[in-house]
């Protein structure tokens, strides 16, 4: 990677090791490839194209000769694929290319699954089987790739019937998720055995993205608190409503103390006292970056956030700065 | 330099009250989003009462988002390949008139305090598109330096193009995304 660098930057190859040039120059070829790739459209010509290099080594290599490609260092080939994490045809076509541009390419190619139940593909009869996407990747033992799983819902709520005796051994299979988005997670719904459906994602699961949670705020604080390694935390609702907070599973006490010190999203966010309870429970704030729109306690997470806030996104269409609904808390 | 009087047509009392930065010994950044500043005759004053809460002596950076309609084009991510549509000519001119007020808002909030202007194109996927979108705010910073417009930043102003919204893939961009008052973060 050295040797590439140098050469990249055109130093003198006489500086590096004879033996690390060869790879440098099969890794310019193949950087010269790839990124061929992405501004030509033609795919099969592209095709054509990796195959021939792929056989034969770059251009000037003798036919005679092994090529370098499968010489070259399996990090240096996954730095390079990894350009192309937003373009999804061309990881397409690199994992078909060889193996270890398939092992390269794969990771990225199922980072993120993600469940509609209003997209047609996942239906039935007319019926929406809501874990399809999750069964597939399950037979074809791709779910520990998967570091980004979101469960978007817009016909029903998110309950234990949703995770059926099946569906939770294809969730219980996300070993390795970062990222969890579900919309209307009825919490209440899952206690007290919120550990049994969730627990398995508990040592890696980084972002928590909630949309339109119901519950209590304890049993909301409990379930943040099943991941004791929780960066980021994203809570949206489509409008902020007043509701009387539920008073249900009040000396709940979540099971760790996650570190919380990344990003907080909230959105048309009226629930003040989750937040209360969330400083007492959780020892604090220590959030590096807020986004608040429509936050009813946006003074109360901006001071309990004083000594770490460094980036803090606002919206001027945010009422909060015309005080319509008279939220000032007098 | 000419002093300009601050719109006061918000709640001054509200946002201090909400938005009340103080206490916040690290802020570094502010950010916010170029549809959100022109969508309301309440952001000059919005912004610049915000800013005048800041009490933390750190350098501090004003990070203005721009989205592709911001920037004269609606990109199709879902279509395969991308579609990139161009506007309209009328929804073109109406761009040009909210890049023109958001320039005369930066003067305003600058009084308010002094930062660094960051103008970042936010997008994912189309790697060309971005380099496209930074090149169009690049020419309009131009001709606004040309008529004297940005005379009372000491520095230039820093165009980049980086992801700032907290969605990673494909699969995050909301489907209503754009409407009116809700950011599409929260979609």
């Amino acid at each position: 990677m050295k040797a590439l660098t140098s050469l990249l930057k055109g130093e003198p190859t006489s500086r590096l090791l004879p033996h690390r040039l060869h790879n440098c120059c099969a890794a310019l070829t193949l950087i010269s490839v790839v990124l061929g790739l992405r501004f030509n459209r033609h795919r099969h010509r592209d095709n054509a194209k990796i195959k021939r290099l792929s056989c034969r080594g770059y251009p000037e290599t003798s036919t005679s000769r092994r090529s370098a490609i499968p010489r070259l260092p399996q990090e240096l080939v996954d730095t390079i694929i990894s350009y192309f994490i937003h373009d999804i045809q061309t990881l397409l076509t690199c994992s078909m290319t060889c193996y270890s541009w398939y092992i390269a390419a794969v990771p990225h190619l199922h980072h993120s699954l993600t469940t509609d139940d209003d997209d047609p593909m996942h239906r039935k009869n007319g019926k929406y089987r809501w874990p399809r996407p999750l069964r597939e990747s399950y037979k074809l033992g791709l779910l520990p790739l998967v570091k980004r799983f979101r469960i978007r819902l817009r016909h029903s709520i998110f309950t234990p019937k949703q995770l059926g005796r099946s569906t939770l051994r294809y969730f219980s299979a996300l070993i390795n998720l970062q990222e969890l988005g579900i919309d209307y997670l009825q919490v209440s719904s899952f206690m007290p055995n919120l550990h049994q459906c969730f627990g398995h994602l508990a040592p890696t699961l980084q972002f928590l993205a909630l949309k339109r949670p119901t519950g209590s705020c304890r049993q909301i604080l409990y379930f943040i608190g099943l991941f004791p390694n929780l960066q980021d935390l994203k809570i949206c609702y489509q409008k902020p409503v007043e509701e009387q907070e539920s008073t249900a599973d009040a000396k709940l006490i979540p099971l760790s103390t996650p570190p919380l010190q990344g990003r907080l999203i909230l959105t048309c966010f009226t629930r003040e006292k989750l937040m209360e309870d969330m400083i007492v429970l959780f020892g604090g704030l220590r959030f590096h970056y807020m986004d608040l729109f429509r936050v009813k306690c946006a003074q109360l997470l901006l001071g309990a956030c004083a000594e770490t806030l460094e980036v803090l996104r606002l919206y001027s269409t945010d009422p909060h700065g015309e005080d319509p609904l008279g939220w000032r808390g007098e | 330099m000419k002093q300009t009087q601050v719109n006061n047509s918000v709640d001054d009392q509200a946002v201090r009250w909400n938005f009340d930065l103080s206490r916040n010994k690290s802020l570094r950044t502010l950010e916010t989003t170029a549809n959100s500043m022109v969508d309301t005759d309440t952001a000059p004053s919005f912004l610049s009462t915000v800013l005048s809460t800041i009490a933390s002596p750190l350098p501090l950076d004003v990070v203005i988002v721009y989205e592709d309609s911001d920037v004269d084009r609606m990109v199709y991510y879902w279509s395969k390949p991308f579609f990139v549509k161009y506007l309209h000519p009328v929804e073109r001119a109406a761009n040009v008139q909210h890049h023109q007020r958001r320039f005369k808002m930066f003067r305003e909030m600058y009084m308010a305090r002094k930062f660094r202007l960051v103008l970042c194109v936010d997008g994912v996927d189309c790697v060309t598109e971005l380099e496209d979108a930074t090149r169009v705010l690049e020419s309009i910073v131009k001709v606004e330096k040309a008529k004297g417009g940005l005379d009372y930043f000491p520095y230039e102003p820093l165009i980049v193009a980086e992801i700032r919204s907290p969605r990673t893939r494909r699969n995050d961009y909301p489907v209503a995304w754009g409407v009116r008052g809700i950011p599409n973060s929260a979609l």
